[in-house]
């Protein structure tokens, strides 16, 4: 039976799910629109993989990422749940061991992260602002009335420039339709649009930072060309876009967590296919410990509690083992 | 030499002052060009992204200088103009954050203290490292500070007669509008008279009858007789001012209503506003907050205006009723 | 008189001081959730974020009937130096009928200083104003070298729940203090329960220390900011902080105890800022180069959004870890603030830190 490693990547807008073999070979990879309920598309996910690589594969380690990863980490019992920009840096320099800067755009964030001689040295992330991301682009298509798929391909279409004043998706609405008034057409606004997006990353997140090439985008927004176009525009140099720039951040993890597996030699933690049979269910309650009454989030499977989260000294997360004990006490 | 004068900050205060001291010891004056969306957007780049537009925009002037290829940039560091008074962080900081954060910069930037009692900054010590920097004698210093502290009282004196402050910077001579309702505006000067960042907020008021008063317009003693008898005054210098004109404004029957311009991530004028805001409540004085930033819908303030000078006339035809 | 003042991380010292000098106090509690809310809602937009927390905190407390606020101001030229004074104008403003005592430096104004301390000191007498300060200070000191040994040991603690609860129940024995010698005892005490951990620091060279600098109140405040340095503990990071109790104590009582080190701090920020321009702008500098002298593997700098003084030494960052080969994060912290967001960030600036330190030495390792 060989190896498998699975990596499980939880975003705002995408579930993505990969599994990798002992050379980091690619057998499965899943990309799913996050409608909002985690567990139940990792489930389905889960599902899926098993049928694909069937009953010879060993599940030895499982690493979740993303920003939804502590709740997933929970279920699935995962390995190792590490942020997204350590597990992107890890499939990129996989892959690209010449990297040398990382564009990662997805629908809630952007991340700029460096890279020097393989190892990631700097890194940078949007804080407030939507204008620098995949849901800005949605929103202006959806406004458009075009399909965001096809948001790329028309940009490259446009014969004159427009500059859309981008700075904030507001304020690029109300100046997008007064261009349209004057006559601009459609692929030229999307054009202006997407330099706008690229301009706002390289304002709130390159600012002063030296860039070195190879430039790699990636992330769910990396499948539009207008923004690899206007990226290529902006640095006067070539832009890659790997093949599974939208799995990144799962084939990263999961990477990690073959390393960490082989390089401890411990058994996997990871709670069994079966799971996808599990009830999970999360519930809170206001911790009566001290003043500042924290929500606690309590993570149950099939009513036995397999985590609890959310409190500021660690009383409840730190000590899932005395749960029931100090729940009687405390609450 | 060249020196490149950044059109930002003080530059609207002090122009007159700077323009003849440099030239009066041999320079070829440079000013940065007005503030455009591309400059300030290359100002943008090269920020901390929190920091308040007149930062920015400052930045983004010190880049166009650098293009336009002069030999030093003049950012001095105003330290105090007042006893006990000093400026806002940004400007004690400003030379260390230029040069700490613009690495073409470095080494370009003619930069010294700047003490002083009173808004008059000619005082010879405070220039003493500019005999070396262009070779001149002690005497032909003291004679170029004066040459310039009087052009700058002259400046000062017309701006005190009601002429428009935009106009002299750029030596012409044109009177404030007489208008029906009296407003007076409290805001800085680089928020005042930078059109690209205000949009012609000045001009649009006149256009829409105003009679404008600002700070500088009010009589010097005025504002130093405030600033004298509070307990605590602010700890800004020209954040003072504005507190002394606004109270003044407040205060005066014939100022129909008061509009604070301020720049978005301004620190000062947080304190400032709530105090001003809360007092013209209690004595019934109309009072308006304009925000300005990069991003500020010229639409949005146009309306805005309108509908305050609306308000103010409709207030004045009821107290004559 | 019911007495209460702002909620910081020296909440301890102000409570301990008026308590010894038998006021009757009112402690505020730390803010909440609940507190920040209500603090934004009654703060102009613009004011810093620690504005509208105390803001926060002083409406609640004021629910508990406090007559008079007994904090700080200062002399600029940074925002909070103005705070009491907008505080009192906002809370008078809304209907409360309620004190404040805005203690500036006597320099100010020597006889309104004056005054002050006489209503603060009441019917005690000056040895014994002068005792009550020496207790506090000692116990400040000793607060101070307890809660160092913890952010370096917590990185390590297997049971890093039930450390946190025995460093809770040290808290309270020190609010319990009343003479010098009780804190004596209750060091002692701590330190011996510290050492029933039996935590083993690994060899030097796999040690990771963060030092953390910046704007105080958000640098001193766990509850204010997100509790970063048992985040930082619990990803395997030892911390220290710029600032301390008792560096907050040298500052406003005994200026001239820190002289040494503060100067030594300035000669180090030289050439980054050379002007005190408000806050501890020029120090956060100076202790950023200060942390990578003492061998320290990265900084994290904490500022409230926009803060004035520190946004000037943010705009240096880039530069300074250059010059210096160390990584700083910067970190701006407000009502807006994402939790996920952060923990990313810090998460993310460990492993590098962990990459950094693997690759110096032998095969870069991914997994961490």
């Amino acid at each position: 039976m060989s190896r498998v490693y699975i990596g499980v990547d939880i975003g705002s807008v995408s579930i993505n799910i990969v599994a990798i073999g002992e050379d980091c070979e690619l057998l499965f990879r899943l990309y799913k629109r996050n409608t909002g309920q985690p567990v139940e598309l990792v489930k389905e996910g889960f599902k899926e993989l098993q049928k694909e690589l069937g009953a010879k594969k060993e599940i030895a380690g499982v690493g979740v990422t993303g920003s939804g990863r502590q709740l997933i980490g929970y279920v699935l019992g995962a390995d190792i749940v590490k942020n997204e920009i350590t597990a992107h840096a890890a499939a990129t320099t996989f892959y690209y061991p010449e990297v040398g800067t990382i564009f990662e755009i997805g629908g809630q964030d952007s991340k700029l992260i460096i890279i020097k001689n393989g190892i990631p040295v700097d890194f940078a992330m949007n804080t407030v602002c939507a204008a620098g991301t995949g849901s800005f682009l949605d929103h202006q298509a959806i406004r458009l009335g075009i399909r965001i798929e096809e948001f790329g391909k028309l940009a490259l279409q446009a014969k004159r420039d427009v500059r859309i004043a981008g700075r904030c998706t507001v304020f690029a609405e109300s100046d997008m339709i007064s261009k349209q008034q004057y006559g601009f057409t459609k692929p030229e606004i999307i054009k202006g649009l997407c330099r706008a997006l690229v301009r706002n990353y390289m304002n709130n997140l390159v600012r002063g930072k030296q860039l070195e090439p190879q430039y790699i985008f990636q992330g769910g927004v990396a499948a539009n060309e207008g923004i690899k176009a206007a990226f290529e525009e902006e640095l006067n140099h070539e832009v890659i876009v790997p093949e599974h720039h939208d799995v990144m951040g799962a084939i990263g993890i999961a990477i990690l967590v073959k390393e960490e597996m082989e390089r401890t030699g411990r058994g996997t933690s990871f709670r069994g296919l079966d799971f996808t049979r599990d009830d999970f269910y999360t519930d809170s309650f206001n911790c009566a410990g001290c003043a500042n009454e924290c929500e606690i989030i309590r993570v149950k499977a099939n009513e036995e509690v397999i985590a609890m989260t959310g409190d500021r000294c660690g009383k409840w997360s730190g000590s899932i083992l005395n749960v029931r004990d100090s729940e009687e006490k405390h609450a | 030499m060249k020196i490149g004068i950044p059109r930002s900050l003080l530059y609207y205060y002090y122009y007159p002052f700077w323009q003849t001291l440099f030239a009066e010891l041999g320079n070829e004056v440079v000013v940065s060009d007005p503030t455009s969306g591309d400059q300030l957007n290359e100002g943008v780049k090269e920020s901390v992204s929190e920091i308040c537009v007149p930062m920015k925009v400052h930045i983004g002037q010190v880049l166009n200088l650098l293009e336009k290829g002069v030999d030093l940039i003049y950012i001095p560091r105003f330290v105090s103009i007042r006893r006990g008074i000093t400026f806002c962080p940004k400007f004690l900081g400003l030379p260390d954050m230029i040069k700490n954060s613009i690495a073409a910069v470095r080494g370009k930037i003619l930069t010294h203290e700047i003490r002083a009692k009173t808004d008059d900054i000619s005082a010879y010590k405070n220039y003493t490292i500019f005999r070396d920097i262009f070779r001149v004698s002690k005497g032909e210093l003291k004679k170029a500070l004066e040459a310039a502290r009087q052009n700058w009282l002259k400046f000062r004196a017309l701006q005190q007669e009601g002429y428009k402050t935009e106009k002299l910077l750029l030596g012409e001579k044109e009177k404030r509008e007489e208008g029906l309702l009296k407003i007076g505006v409290l805001g800085y000067v680089y928020n005042l008279y930078d059109r690209f960042i205000n949009m012609d907020f000045l001009d649009r008021l006149e256009e829409l009858g105003a009679k404008i008063v600002t700070f500088e317009m009010l009589d010097g003693d005025i504002v130093d007789r405030f600033i004298k008898n509070l307990r605590k005054p602010m700890f800004w210098e020209f954040t003072n001012r504005l507190m002394a004109a606004g109270y003044h404004f407040i205060n005066s029957a014939d100022i129909d209503g008061i509009i604070h311009i301020t720049a978005f991530g301004c620190g000062p004028d947080s304190i400032l506003g709530p105090f001003l805001e809360i007092d013209a409540g209690q004595k019934n004085k109309p009072f308006m907050t304009l925000r300005i930033d990069e991003q500020t819908g010229e639409s949005h303030l146009i309306t805005r205006i309108e509908a305050f000078l609306d308000l103010l006339k409709l207030k004045k035809r009821s107290d004559i009723a | 008189m019911r007495v209460s003042f702002p909620y910081m991380g020296s909440t301890i010292v102000y409570g301990k001081l008026l308590e010894l000098l038998g006021h009757q106090v009112v402690m505020p509690e730390p803010p909440t959730r609940k507190t920040v809310d209500l603090g934004v809602k009654y703060s102009p937009e613009f004011a810093c974020f620690p504005f509208k927390v105390i803001m926060g905190t002083y409406l609640e407390t004021l629910e508990r009937g406090v007559e008079l606020f007994v904090t700080t101001g200062g002399q600029g030229p940074c925002r909070a130096g103005f705070y009491g004074e907008l505080h009192k104008k906002i809370i008078q403003n809304m209907g409360y009928d309620v004190d404040f005592i805005v203690l500036d430096p006597p320099w100010r104004d020597y006889e309104k200083f004056f005054r002050q301390i006489l209503t603060l000191k009441g019917d005690n007498s000056w040895f014994k104003v002068a005792e009550v300060i020496h207790t506090v200070y000692k116990m400040c000191k000793s607060v101070d070298i307890i809660e160092k040994l913890i952010t370096t040991v917590r990185a390590y603690a297997g049971d890093r729940a039930a450390l946190n609860r025995s460093w809770r129940d040290i808290l309270t024995a020190y609010s319990q203090i009343e003479t010098a010698r009780d804190v004596a005892r209750v060091e002692e005490e701590a330190l011996r329960v510290i050492e029933k951990y039996d935590i083993k620091l690994p060899p030097q060279e796999k040690r990771i220390r963060i030092g953390i600098v910046g704007e105080i109140y958000v640098v001193m405040e766990p509850s204010i900011n997100g509790n970063i340095e048992e985040i930082l503990n619990s990803l395997g990071a030892e911390t220290e902080r710029s600032l301390y109790l008792s560096t907050y104590i040298d500052e406003t009582i005994f200026p001239w105890i820190g002289r040494k080190e503060k100067k030594k701090l300035i000669k180090k920020a030289s050439g980054y800022i050379d002007l005190n321009i408000g806050g501890h702008a020029r120090l956060s500098v100076g202790q950023i180069v200060d942390f990578k002298d003492r061998g320290f593997d990265g900084v994290i700098h904490l500022k409230p959004f926009a803060c004035l003084p520190e946004l000037i030494s943010e705009s240096m960052l880039e530069k300074l870890s250059a010059d210096l080969d160390m990584p700083i994060l910067s970190l701006s912290i407000d009502e807006q603030t994402a939790e996920a967001n952060i923990m990313t960030r810090l998460d993310a600036f460990v492993d590098f830190i962990k990459y950094g330190k693997a690759y110096s030495k032998e095969r870069v390792s991914l997994s961490v």
